[in-house]
């Protein structure tokens, strides 16, 4: 059970900084064990790696590595509880995944309230994207990649346009997390999502280190010294997180203008190009 | 549904390889158990989120762990 503090009916304990017992149940420890305990200095905040692919509602074949959301939902809901844990450092190197497992942990992230960090490391594609942006602050390594690509859909389909009206949905979720939670707009977005002639055999935009920054999906590049300096001001400072992610909230930059549908121009950064949706 | 830069095929292939991996909960650090007996298993990694559990000693990927044995 976590120390509490300050707990009425317990008789307070002085403020010593080597309790009498503390030496007595270490020699303890030797006795039994025969080994020494390591320093006890339980680490301020946890990490949660995101590797491979988010496994979901399918168990995925063994030679895919995964992160599954039965194990990470649980260890959220246990960091949000313990008191000792003060932040969440978020480390993705996925390739992406289950729409629902992936939104899910999304979600979770967003909204714990204590300050999350996370850090792009390699690649963060696909529905690693939306959970990279969940957190109070995001990184990018120099050489880290994001792909921005459309939900594609291959097998039997039945009912194309119900299955199209689907896919669709499913598109707009992700892409309303991914603007809601960064500085991104929308339609930079989809007109990332749907380029043409970056990726070889298909449509969507990788984005470099920087790049993802300059387009306002990250806020940030650095690597790991820099994400666990942020996480600890933002420890230090409680509530800061949490207020830096408000210029994220939709409403606060500027929106693009909505052109009527007869207009001639296209919006600037909308380069023309077939999109569906949205603008 | 997933949304992923492996294409789907490459995903669902069926590989040769089988893992025999077993989660458990070793002195209260969650990880991936390969088991060796029935009392022995290799530690393959570990899925707690403290970051204190990867530098402790006996739970470095490859050692072995006893597993417990609840009746």
């Amino acid at each position: 059970m976590p120390a509490v503090p300050n707990v009425p009916g317990q008789p307070s304990q002085p403020q010593q900084p080597n309790p009498p017992g503390h030496e007595q149940a270490s020699i303890q420890a030797i006795r039994h064990f025969g080994q020494m305990n390591l320093p006890n200095e339980a680490s301020l905040f946890h990490v949660l790696p995101i590797i491979g692919q988010v496994e979901g509602h399918l168990i995925l074949p063994p030679r895919n590595k995964t992160t599954k959301y039965e194990h990470v939902i649980p260890q959220l809901v246990a960091i949000e509880q313990n008191p000792k844990i003060k932040g969440l450092l978020i480390i993705l190197n996925t390739v992406g995944g289950d729409i629902e497992a992936g939104l899910a942990i999304a979600e979770m992230i967003r909204t714990m309230s204590k300050p999350t960090v996370s850090l792009v490391l390699g690649g963060g594609h696909s529905i690693g994207t939306p959970i990279a942006v969940a957190a109070d602050y995001s990184f990018i390594a120099e050489t880290a990649t994001m792909t921005i690509h459309p939900i594609r859909l291959t097998g039997m389909v039945i009912g194309v346009p119900q299955t199209y009206d689907y896919l669709d949905k499913m598109q707009d979720r992700i892409i309303r997390f991914i603007v809601d939670n960064s500085r991104i707009a929308e339609v930079q977005l989809r007109e990332m999502m749907f380029r043409t002639g970056e990726l070889v055999r298909d449509v969507g935009k990788v984005l470099i280190g920087e790049e993802a920054v300059n387009c306002g999906l990250i806020d940030e590049v650095g690597g790991l010294g820099a994400a666990i300096a942020k996480l600890k001001m933002f420890i230090d400072h409680p509530g800061f997180g949490k207020q830096q992610r408000f210029v994220h909230q939709p409403g606060y930059w500027p929106q693009p203008p909505s052109y009527p549908p007869h207009y001639p121009q296209v919006p600037s950064g909308y380069g023309g190009y077939p999109t569906r949706g949205g603008h | 549904m997933l949304y992923s830069i492996i294409p789907d095929e490459e995903i669902w292939a069926e590989g040769t390889a089988c893992a025999n991996f077993h989660e458990m909960e070793i002195d209260g650090c969650l990880m991936q158990v390969e088991p060796i007996d029935a009392a022995r298993g290799r530690v393959v990694r570990i899925l707690s989120t403290d970051p204190e559990a990867y530098l402790h000693p006996a739970f470095q990927p490859g050692s072995i762990v006893y597993i417990h044995h609840r009746v």
